[in-house]
C-alpha cells in the first residue's frame, strides 16, 4: 500500500460541499478509489482523478450559508404560498391593486430612463471632467447676454499662449448636399481639429483619420457609410459635396462607429478644420470678436479652470483694449453643455435638453408611483381585516411579530414583482411611442445597461418596501384574542387610510389643474392675435441662394395666376441704438415690395413705403409702437433716429406700424426698425395666393428647381410656422395630460376599492338602519358624506399645490392666461364628479342589497 | 419492460455477478472488463437512481483502513433487477441473431 494521501484541499472541499447524508459513503469511496488507482495508474493520475471526482461530488446547495438560508426559505415558501392564495381569493382587488402598481412603476421607470439619459450627456467620455467649452458673458448697458461661441482668433491664441490648455478643438458647423445616384442627400457636418477625434474617443471601423490636416480630408459615420452604400469599401473613396456653388471632391479617410446618442457633439460627417482655414475670408479668421464657432478645450488638470479663465480674460483685454462692453470669458464643463439653455446649442452642438422637462417627467412619475403605492397600502389595510384570524392563528402557533411582519412584507414583494413584470411589458410596449414623443431613439436594447437595471430595481424594491411597510406594521400589531373573536378593528388604520386618500386627491387635483392651465395657455398662445393676417400666406424660410436668384424666383412667382402678392425679407436681425440719452437693443428688418400690405399690418401713424418716393428706398424707415415707446418719441413721424447699420445711418421715420408679433407670442415685442435700403441680403420669401385651395405645390416646385437646384424644395404655411413655435408647450401639455389621466384613474381606482371594502364591513349596520326605516336618501347622505369630505380636502390642497406650480410656470410668459375661476371650477367639477360617481356606485350596491341576507346569521 | 440505460445495465450486471460490493469495487470491475476508467461519482449517481427504481438495495458495511475508518455502503441487485436484465439480454440476443450474415459494408477491406 502506498503512503501517499489524496490532496488535502480536495478532501476539505468534499467535507464542505457534499450533502451530509452522503458524506461518509462518498468520502470513503473516493479515498478507497484513490488508493486503488495509485497502485494501478500511479500517484499523479490518482490525485488528478481524486480532485475531479471531489468536485463532481460537490453540491453547491450544501454550502453552510445556503443551509441556513434553506430553513428560512422554507418559511418564505410558505409566505409566498399564502400570499398567492390571498391574491387569488381577492381576484378583483388584487388585480386592481397590481395593475395600479404596474402603471405607477412603469411611469416611474420611463421618467427615470429619460432623466438618466438627459443628465448623463457626455459623461461616458474619459476626459469629460477636463473638457470645457469656451463661453462668454457679454454685458452691455443693462443687458446681459450669454454667448456659447468663440472665434478662430481666440482659439488660436488660447491654444498657443495658455500652457494649462492641453488640446483645443474648434468646431464649425456647415452643411452640404451629397449626390447619390439620382437623389440628393442633405447632410450637416462639422469642420474640426484632429483633437476632437480623440476627445470624443471615436472608434474607427475602417481606416484611420491620420493627421487629418488636408482640406479634403473627411471621415464619416457607419450610418452615413451605409446610406451611401460604402460599408467596407469607404476608405480612399471620393465624396462629392456641394456647399453652395459647386461639387467639391473629398477623400474619405475612415469610418467611425456611431457616436453614442448622449453626446453633445454628434455628426455623421466630419471634415478637417483646414478646409475652413483654406476657404474662410481672412477677416473671419483674424477678427478677435467674430463669434461664429464653438471651441472645446481640454486642460491638463481640471483644477486649473480659474487660472485659465483669468488668462483668457487677460488675452481679451490685450486684443480689445477699448471695448465698451464688459466681457467675461468662462469655461463651461462639457457635462453641463446639454442641459444648460443659457449658452445655447448651435454651431455643431446637438440640440439641448430641458431641465424643466426632466423635472416635469420626474414629478409626474413620482406622483403616479405615490398614488399607486397609496392604493396598495389602503387596499391591504382594508383587506387585512378579513385576515386577522389567520394572523392570530399564526401567532397562537408561535409566530412572532417579526415573523408576521416579514410575511406581509414578503407579500408586498410578491405583488410588487408581479407588478414589475407587468410594468416591464408595458414599458417595452410604450417605449417606441414614448421615444418618438420625446424625440429620442430608445429601443428595448437601451434598457439593458447596468444603470437602468440598477435604478429600476431600486424603484421596484423601494415600492415594495414603502407600500408594504405600513399594512405590515398594523397587522402584525393585532391582538390575538380580539382577532380570534372577530372584534379587531383598525382604528389608526382608518385614520391613515383616509389621510392617504386625501393625499392621492391632492396630487391628482394638482395635475388636473396643471393640465387645464397648460391647455388654456397653449390655446391662448396658438390663437393669440399676432396682428398678422396669415390667410393664404406661403412662406419660404431662409433660401440658400444669392439675392439676385431670390429676386428672379420672386419674378417667376408673380407670373403665376394664383399669386396675389410676393415680398421678401432679410430676417429679423439685431443691433443696438446708442444716443446721448439712451441705448437699447433694437431689431431691424430689410424688406422689399409691400410686406405690410401682404400681411395686413396696420400703419397707425404716418404712411407706408411709397415706390414713387426715392428717399423711401434709402433713408426712410418704419418703426413699431414698441420702438416709439422705448425712444420716448411724441411725434415720431419725421423724426431722425440714431439708428446705424452698415451704410444706413440716421434714417427718418416715415410711419409707425402696429406692434405685430414677428416672433412667437412667448416673447415681448422688441423695438423694430424696417427699411428698404439694401443693407442685408434678402433671404425669406412670403407669397400670398388668392385662395389656399388654388395653391399648386408642383408649380411652385418647378419654379424652385429652375432657380435653386439642387437645393431641395421647402415651403410652409405661415400660420403653421408660427404654431410650430409652441411645440415644446404642446409636448409638455400632452405629458401632463397623460399624467393627469393616469393619476385620476389611479386615484379613482383607489377610492373605489376603499369605499367598497369599508362598506363591506358595514353591511350589518346598513341593514339594521334599513330595517328601522332609514330612507335611501338618508343612507346615501350618511355614507357619502365622509368620503366627499376627504375628496373636498384633497381638492383644496390640490388646488393650492397646483396654484404654486402653475404660477411658477406661467411666470415664463409675458402673455398668459390667469389661474382663475374658470380653471378652478373646471378642476373641481372634473375631480368631484369622478369621485362622486365612484363613491355613489359603491354605496348604491350596498343600499340596494337585501337586509335579510346580512342579518340572518344572528 | 422498463427502460434500462447502458451504464445502468453494466453496473447491474456487475452487481449480479457479485455478492454485495461497494462503488469502488464496481469501478475496478468495470475497468477490468471494459478497460476504461469510470468515475466514482457517476457510479454514485447511477446507484442512487437505481435504488429509487427498486433495482438495487444497500446498507452500510464495515469500516476499513484505506477508507480512513469510514464505513462503506455496499450494494446488491434485487430479484426484480435480475428479471429485467435477463429479459433484456434475451431480447438483445434475439436481435443479434438477425445479424448473422454481415453485409459487405461492415467488413473492413
Amino acid at each position: 500500500m502506498s503512503i501517499s494521501s489524496p490532496p488535502k484541499w480536495a478532501n476539505w472541499l468534499i467535507e464542505k460541499l457534499c450533502p451530509e447524508s452522503r458524506l461518509e459513503e462518498v468520502q470513503g469511496d473516493l479515498h478507497e478509489a484513490y488508493h486503488w488507482r495509485v497502485s494501478e495508474f500511479g500517484t499523479t493520475k490518482a490525485k488528478w482523478l481524486f480532485v475531479a471526482e471531489a468536485v463532481k461530488s460537490s453540491r453547491i446547495s450544501s454550502l453552510t450559508p445556503f443551509k441556513r438560508i434553506n430553513q428560512q426559505l422554507m418559511m418564505f415558501k410558505n409566505y409566498f404560498k399564502t400570499g398567492w392564495r390571498f391574491l387569488k381569493k381577492n381576484k378583483l382587488y388584487s388585480s386592481l391593486n397590481i395593475l395600479g402598481l404596474a402603471m405607477g412603476i412603469s411611469f416611474c421607470w420611463l421618467a427615470y430612463l429619460y432623466a438618466d439619459d438627459e443628465m448623463n450627456y457626455d459623461q461616458y467620455l474619459e476626459h469629460h471632467e477636463e473638457t470645457y467649452r469656451i463661453v462668454i458673458d457679454f454685458k452691455r448697458g443693462d443687458d446681459l447676454h450669454y454667448i456659447g461661441g468663440s472665434s478662430n482668433a481666440m482659439s488660436v491664441q488660447f491654444r498657443d499662449k495658455i500652457p494649462e490648455i492641453d488640446q483645443v478643438a474648434r468646431i464649425k458647423s456647415d452643411f452640404g448636399l451629397i449626390q447619390k445616384e439620382d437623389e440628393v442627400i442633405e447632410q450637416s457636418l462639422i469642420m474640426t481639429d484632429r483633437s476632437l477625434i480623440s476627445l470624443l474617443e471615436l472608434n474607427f471601423l475602417e481606416g484611420a483619420p491620420g493627421a487629418f490636416d488636408q482640406p479634403n480630408d473627411v471621415i464619416i459615420s457607419e450610418t452615413l457609410a451605409g446610406t451611401l452604400n460604402l460599408r467596407g469599401k469607404a476608405v480612399g473613396e471620393i465624396l462629392s459635396l456641394n456647399r453652395g456653388d459647386d461639387f467639391e471632391d473629398f477623400i474619405i479617410r475612415g469610418v467611425y462607429q456611431e457616436i453614442p446618442a448622449n453626446t453633445s457633439v454628434r455628426r455623421h460627417l466630419i471634415m478637417s478644420y483646414s478646409n475652413y482655414l483654406a476657404n474662410a475670408p481672412e477677416r473671419r479668421l483674424t477678427t478677435w470678436f467674430d463669434l461664429n464657432m464653438n471651441t472645446l478645450v481640454k486642460l491638463h488638470d481640471k483644477k486649473a479652470v480659474a487660472s485659465v479663465e483669468e488668462k483668457m480674460n487677460d488675452l481679451h483685454h490685450e486684443n480689445e483694449p477699448d471695448s465698451e462692453a464688459e466681457v467675461q470669458f468662462k469655461l463651461q464643463p462639457m457635462s453641463q453643455i446639454h442641459l444648460n439653455q443659457d449658452y445655447g446649442h448651435y454651431n455643431g452642438i446637438a440640440r439641448g435638453g430641458s431641465v424643466e422637462m426632466i423635472r416635469l417627467f420626474a414629478g409626474i412619475g413620482i406622483f403616479c408611483l405615490i398614488i399607486s403605492m397609496i392604493n396598495y397600502s389602503n387596499f391591504n389595510i382594508s383587506l387585512y381585516i378579513n385576515r386577522s384570524r389567520e394572523v392570530a392563528l399564526r401567532k397562537v402557533i408561535g409566530a412572532e411579530r417579526k415573523g408576521i411582519f416579514s410575511q406581509l412584507i414578503t407579500e408586498s414583494f410578491l405583488s410588487s414583482f408581479i407588478a414589475g413584470l407587468l410594468a416591464l411589458v408595458v414599458l417595452i410596449l410604450i417605449l417606441p411611442l414614448f421615444s418618438s414623443f420625446v424625440d429620442k431613439s430608445y429601443t428595448p436594447g437601451f434598457l439593458i445597461n447596468y444603470r437602468f437595471i440598477l435604478g429600476a430595481l431600486v424603484i421596484l424594491i423601494s415600492t415594495a418596501i414603502i407600500s408594504g411597510f405600513y399594512p405590515a406594521l398594523i397587522l402584525s400589531r393585532f391582538s390575538i384574542v380580539k382577532s380570534l373573536k372577530g372584534e379587531q378593528k383598525i382604528r389608526s388604520g382608518k385614520w391613515i387610510t383616509q389621510t392617504l386618500l386625501g393625499v392621492q386627491f391632492i396630487l391628482a387635483t394638482g395635475l388636473v389643474a396643471g393640465m387645464l392651465t397648460m391647455r388654456e395657455q397653449v390655446k391662448f398662445l396658438s390663437s393669440f392675435d399676432t396682428k398678422i393676417n396669415f390667410d393664404n400666406v406661403i412662406y419660404h424660410d431662409y433660401i440658400p441662394a444669392e439675392e439676385g436668384q431670390v429676386k428672379k424666383f420672386m419674378l417667376d412667382l408673380e407670373q403665376l395666376p394664383e399669386v396675389e402678392q410676393v415680398a421678401a425679407i432679410s430676417g429679423y436681425n439685431g443691433t443696438r441704438i446708442v444716443s446721448d440719452e439712451t441705448q437699447f437693443d433694437v431689431r431691424h428688418l430689410r424688406i422689399n415690395k409691400d410686406l405690410m400690405n401682404l400681411l395686413d399690418i396696420q400703419i397707425v401713424d404716418g404712411r407706408n413705403f411709397n415706390d414713387e418716393i426715392t428717399t423711401d428706398q434709402t433713408q426712410g424707415v418704419l418703426v413699431n409702437e414698441a420702438f416709439v415707446k422705448r425712444m420716448g418719441l411724441e411725434n415720431p413721424v419725421g423724426e431722425v433716429i440714431p439708428f446705424k447699420y452698415n451704410k444706413l445711418e440716421d434714417p427718418k421715420i416715415i410711419g409707425v406700424v402696429e406692434d405685430y408679433h414677428f416672433e412667437s407670442a412667448r416673447n415681448v415685442i422688441d423695438p423694430l426698425v424696417i427699411y428698404k435700403s439694401e443693407q442685408y441680403p434678402l433671404q425669406s420669401v412670403y407669397v400670398k395666393v388668392n385662395k389656399a385651395a388654388t395653391f399648386n405645390k408642383e408649380r411652385f416646385e418647378q419654379l424652385w428647381i429652375k432657380n435653386f437646384d439642387p437645393f431641395p424644395f421647402e415651403y410652409s404655411f405661415l400660420e403653421e410656422e408660427y404654431l410650430s413655435a409652441y411645440e415644446s408647450e404642446n409636448q409638455m401639455m400632452h405629458l401632463v395630460g397623460i399624467g393627469c389621466v393616469v393619476s385620476i384613474f389611479l386615484a379613482g381606482m383607489g377610492l373605489l376599492g376603499i369605499v367598497g371594502l369599508q362598506l363591506n364591513q358595514r353591511f350589518k349596520e346598513i341593514s339594521i338602519r334599513k330595517v328601522l326605516g332609514a330612507s335611501s336618501v338618508n343612507l346615501y347622505q350618511v355614507f357619502t358624506k365622509k368620503y366627499v369630505f376627504i375628496v373636498a380636502i384633497g381638492l383644496a390642497g390640490g388646488l393650492t399645490l397646483g396654484y404654486y406650480l402653475i404660477e411658477d410656470w406661467l411666470g415664463n410668459y409675458p402673455f398668459r392666461v390667469d389661474f382663475g375661476v374658470g380653471i378652478i371650477s373646471v378642476t373641481i367639477f372634473v375631480t368631484l364628479s369622478i369621485a362622486l360617481i365612484t363613491i355613489i356606485s359603491q354605496v348604491f350596491k350596498v343600499v340596494r342589497a337585501n337586509p335579510v341576507k346580512f342579518l340572518r346569521d344572528e | 419492460m422498463e427502460l434500462v440505460g447502458s451504464l445502468e445495465e453494466i453496473v447491474l450486471m456487475i452487481l449480479l455477478r457479485n455478492d454485495k460490493i461497494n462503488s469502488v469495487e464496481i469501478a475496478k470491475e468495470y475497468y477490468n472488463a471494459i478497460g476504461k476508467n469510470l468515475s466514482v461519482p457517476s457510479i454514485h449517481v447511477t446507484l442512487k437512481r437505481m435504488q429509487k427504481k427498486g433495482w438495487v438495495k444497500s446498507e452500510f458495511g464495515s469500516p476499513t483502513a484505506e477508507r480512513g475508518g469510514r464505513r462503506k455502503r455496499i450494494y446488491w441487485a434485487t430479484p426484480k433487477a435480475y428479471e429485467l436484465l435477463s429479459e433484456l439480454t434475451k431480447a438483445k440476443s434475439e436481435l443479434w441473431k438477425g445479424i448473422t450474415k454481415p453485409s459487405l459494408q461492415y467488413v473492413h477491406i
